[in-house]
């Protein structure tokens, strides 16, 4: 008989059964295995439980139309065998013999005949079961070497697999994008040809995240990737960039660069569409909007560039305010360069400190000063005219602004700090720094201002920071409990350019703020602009209602004022009570404002 | 042309109808004259020399209101009558339950347990099976048929084909006349049944050293067919000649000697590079034996069968249809030449003669063992009585 032929347990035994019925004559056979909990043949070389014995296989499968796995008395022939202890044993019912052998270590087979086996072929079959059990063994090692194997190659796969793609969307990773990439630049250079590189970043995604939280975050990601996969063709790559920014790879556009924009514009129309379309999550319906640049290729040009210029396309497109993708042009990379240099300006200001702190006084009611805004000034020849309203933003752009927040914040204490010493008009409560996002974003920065405090020796009590209405619908959970601790430590709070956003009121309540500073978008011709006045009306009863103050920012004129006043509102900064000043004027006025007369 | 019935009048016996024509068309008018009478089922036993035409039975086939089953065989018989040309139609009083399985090579399950759906067949119900002989899967077909009914089921069947071993369409069913088919017949009543060949030893044992399913390579480590002339040329007057092997081996079967000295017969009908062809497989390593034969020994056997399955029946004409289905190898009727009447006799005999006997010369038997398990048969007679 060949045994062994094979390394599949199933078919070898098969094979082996089969041989068995034929050349010994019988009715039927039956396969009993030892096997694990989950009913997998094993090789078990303790002392034989029946318990541990399974139905393996039986040839035929039935008798009488019932399953030989469900036959009782089989199953007790193979108890009994295994309690005689011996190689082989006979038993007898429904007027067929039933002789069981050992395989060692392996199980019990048992054959059905009419008549019994004869005892010299019997013996003859004690090393034919020997070696089924050797083969059994080389069998299971064998399956369990093909599962390992198997399970290193799917675990591979995955480790592959995750190598190249982004786990949340299972897009394309950025490593992987950059390969493609490569081989769309080598193939289009080859070839003449030209491929094209569309950068998508979704508008608006960190909100969906701050406010839905991340979970909501990664469903929609992961629907947007799902339908940027839709508008691929079976050649592009559709890459998850990072955090709400996707790539899409078109490397094969033809060999006419007017005809391959055509094809680049229908593909970001399609985008467009599919990202607009409304996506449901958890019952909810929400609309992303998306800004897209794109490059087109041709060769001879690095993969970075490729990234850089779509990415520089779409920041255009997104400072536009456009739907439709932007084509990248050197234009932009000049822009970009410009941008650059302005801020190794500002670096270097912040180094040879070229920034000088002035004050916008403010005043109450009946014109005493009652605080003032610190203002950052640029004491460079070249930026002297520029208002911080240009640079402050490119400096918000870069880390940069951080540093400079310090040094404005800590600038400031040590400043209000000389004042104190010179000694303040009673009437003079607050000086109002400001804060900007990324400041109040910084883990540390209760830390900061504690240790400015500390170091200046300032009294905190007449510190007042600024953080504008933007800033609070962004992060509110975060700020409350940011001014809370503040608070605690004596420092106000004011919220400003009020009007310009979209407050929740719920939230504003429970803003522990003393102050609301009216834009000065409002104040401006407020005597002669009925919609400012309404505004206007509208913010200062919500400070008497929320009992915050409510100060006007940029006023100008007499008219505005006496308008103002009519409103109800009673503290004011702007040109009309006096331009920005120095630290040494601001000190003179303070002095001046302490004398008896003033 | 005749009805042939024992009782007109009883709707609990078969209608027999037996013909000498051979046209499609009057076959098609038979099988309509059983079903008017209240037939339930229909059996067809056609001989190859009608040449029917499968494409001009299609729709009458497919169109039968009842089901159909059966095969085309090199001649049929009814009773003691042996047709060379024309057909038997028996009109079953009950529903048969037809199976067909593809025997094409690309339609077989390699897992022989899984090409039959076990689940399909009924437990208790006797089978009767029609194959398509010249397909080279009928073994496989058997053993798949075995593996997934199991022991306690009553098998028998023959293979359908002609002579001239040329395949075309063999089986009938309600799809049509069809070839590379397996026919199972589920019959709602129980089936008694015997197997006989006669064949005796005549030299052996010896031992098949190589072979390959039906082909027997070597025997004792030499050619097979030289040890096979050797001993029939040493211990008979025959000789072989360069085109006379099958002359001869039909006096000469092998026979596979199972451990309770069942002898299973494997007829020689090729030889080719000293190799000996059969019909049926022959396992590597199984002790075989030359047998020969004897006229009066070969007819016994036939009444012998008849007596046996007469004797398992219990003949209790009461629960019975009074039918004896027989398979009769086709290569019987080439041995007993014109004494084949007479084993058509003895099977009459052995069967008694208030039993209808309808018939088939096959190309291989199909039937249980002693030991339950279903085999190809070669030189055998199968009765099953119902």
């Amino acid at each position: 008989m060949a045994i062994g032929n094979g390394l599949n347990l199933n078919e070898m035994l098969q094979s082996f059964m089969r041989v068995a019925i034929a050349r010994l004559d019988l009715s039927s056979a039956h396969l009993f295995l030892f096997a694990n909990e989950k009913q997998e043949p094993i090789h078990f070389s303790e002392k034989p439980v029946a318990g541990q014995l399974s139905h393996y296989m039986s040839i035929p499968v039935q008798y009488l139309g019932v399953s030989w796995a469900k036959n009782e008395g089989l199953h007790q022939v193979v108890c009994d065998h295994l309690q005689s202890n011996s190689f082989s044993s006979v038993a007898y019912f429904n007027e067929k013999v039933y002789q069981s052998f050992c395989i060692p270590e392996q199980g019990v087979i048992v054959f059905e005949s009419v008549i019994e086996i004869e005892p010299s072929i019997k013996k003859s079959l004690e090393p034919i079961f020997k070696k089924i059990a050797l083969s059994c063994y080389a069998c299971l090692v064998h399956e369990s070497l093909v599962a390992e194997i198997g399970a290193r190659k799917n675990a591979e796969n995955t480790i592959a697999h995750q190598a190249s793609h982004d786990e949340l969307t299972q897009l394309f990773n950025r490593r992987a994008l950059t390969e493609n990439l490569k081989n769309a630049i080598d193939s289009c250079e080859k070839n003449k040809k030209f491929g094209a590189l569309i950068f998508i970043d979704l508008n608006q995604f960190k909100s969906i995240n701050d406010v839905m939280g991340h979970d909501v975050g990664d469903l929609i990601l992961k629907e947007v990737a799902y339908r940027l996969k839709g508008v691929a063709r079976g050649k592009d790559t559709v890459a998850r960039f990072g955090g709400d920014e996707f790539i899409i790879l078109l490397p094969d556009l033809g060999g006419c660069e007017q005809v391959a924009e055509q094809l680049v514009n229908k593909t970001t129309i399609r985008i467009l569409d599919v990202i607009e379309e409304p996506l449901m999550v958890d019952d909810l319906i929400y609309n992303v909007s998306c800004s897209m640049g794109f490059d087109i290729f041709s060769g001879l040009v690095s993969f970075s560039n490729v990234i850089k210029n779509a990415d520089l396309a779409m920041y255009e497109a997104k400072a536009l305010r456009q739907k439709i993708a932007v084509r990248y042009d050197s234009s932009m990379s000049e822009k970009v360069n410009i941008r650059s240099a302005y801020i190794s300006e500002l670096k270097n200001a912040l180094k040879n400190n070229e920034f000088s702190l002035c004050y916008q006084p403010q005043y109450d009611v009946s014109h005493n000063i009652i605080g003032a805004e610190v203002l950052l000034r640029w004491n460079n020849l070249k930026h002297i005219n520029e208002s911080p309203d240009v640079y402050i933003p490119i400096a918000e752009d870069s880390e940069l602004i951080l540093a400079i927040g310090d040094w404005v914040f800590y600038e400031s204490c040590r400043q209000l700090k000389i004042l104190q010493d010179f000694g303040l008009p009673n009437s003079f409560k607050k000086l109002s720094i400001n804060v900007s996002a990324r400041q109040l974003g910084q883990e540390n920065f209760f830390d900061t201002i504690c240790r400015a405090i500390e170091a200046s020796g300032v009294n905190p009590r007449q510190i007042t920071i600024e953080i504008t209405e933007n800033i609070l619908i962004n992060r509110i959970h975060d700020v409350i409990t940011l001014i809370s601790k503040l608070n605690n430590i004596g420092v106000d709070c004011a919220i400003d350019d009020f009007g310009t956003g979209y407050s929740s009121l719920t939230y504003l309540r429970r803003l522990p703020s003393s102050l609301i500073k009216m834009d000065r978008s409002f104040v401006r011709d407020i005597h002669k602009d009925a919609e400012n006045r309404s505004i206007a009306k509208m913010i200062i009863a919500l400070g008497e209602n929320l009992e915050m103050d409510i100060l006007a920012e940029g006023v100008e004129s007499a008219e505005e004022l006496q308008c103002l006043k009519d409103l109800g509102c009673y503290q004011y900064q702007g040109f009309y009570f006096s331009h920005p000043l120095s630290f040494d004027q601001f000190r003179t006025l303070m002095q001046q404002s302490c004398l008896p007369d003033s | 042309m005749a009805f042939i019935s024992f009782d007109d009048n009883s709707i609990s016996k078969p209608s027999i109808f037996v013909s000498e024509q051979s046209s499609d068309k009057h076959l098609l008018d038979a099988l309509t004259l059983v079903v008017e009478r209240g037939a339930q089922s229909l059996m067809i036993l056609a001989c190859s020399a009608n040449q029917h035409s499968a494409e001009n039975l299609l729709s009458a086939l497919q169109s039968c209101p009842i089901p159909i089953c059966g095969g085309v065989f090199p001649s049929v018989f009814f009773a003691d009558s042996k047709l060379d040309k024309g057909f038997i139609v028996v009109g079953f009083p009950f529903i048969i339950s037809v199976t067909s399985y593809s025997l094409i090579s690309s339609h077989i399950n390699p897992n022989a347990s899984k090409q039959v759906d076990g689940e399909a067949i009924h437990h208790s119900r006797d089978l009767l099976v029609f194959i398509d002989a010249m397909t080279n899967t009928t073994e496989f077909f058997i053993s798949s048929l075995y593996e997934a009914i199991g022991g306690g089921i009553a098998v028998i069947g023959g293979g359908a084909g002609s002579i001239d071993f040329i395949q075309r369409p063999c089986v009938f069913s309600r799809a049509g006349l069809i070839m590379n088919t397996a026919l199972v017949v589920q019959l709602p009543v129980s089936m008694h049944c015997a197997v006989e060949h006669g064949w005796e030893i005549l030299s052996g044992p010896y031992l098949v050293t190589e072979a390959e399913a039906t082909r027997v390579k070597t025997i004792n480590y030499l050619p097979a067919f030289d040890v096979y002339k050797a001993l029939i040329e040493e211990t008979t007057a025959y000789r072989f000649s360069k085109d006379n092997f099958f002359q001869v081996s039909q006096n000469f079967p092998l026979g596979i000697v199972g451990v309770n000295n069942e002898i299973l017969v494997r007829d020689p009908i090729q030889m080719n590079n000293n190799e000996l062809f059969c019909v049926g497989s022959v396992p590597v390593n199984s002790m075989i034996y030359v047998l020969s034969g004897n006229t009066e020994h070969i007819i016994s056997a036939a009444e012998n069968a008849g007596k046996l399955v007469g004797k398992s029946s219990g003949n209790d004409p009461a629960n019975s249809l009074e039918l004896s289905i027989v398979f009769d190898c086709v290569s019987r009727v080439l041995y007993l030449g014109e004494k084949f009447p007479l084993e058509m006799a003895a099977i009459q005999r052995g069967l008694g003669a208030k039993r209808a006997i309808v018939g088939a010369l096959s190309i291989g038997e199909i039937a249980n063992t002693a030991r339950g398990t279903i085999n190809l048969l070669n030189k055998s007679i199968v009765i099953g009585n119902l």
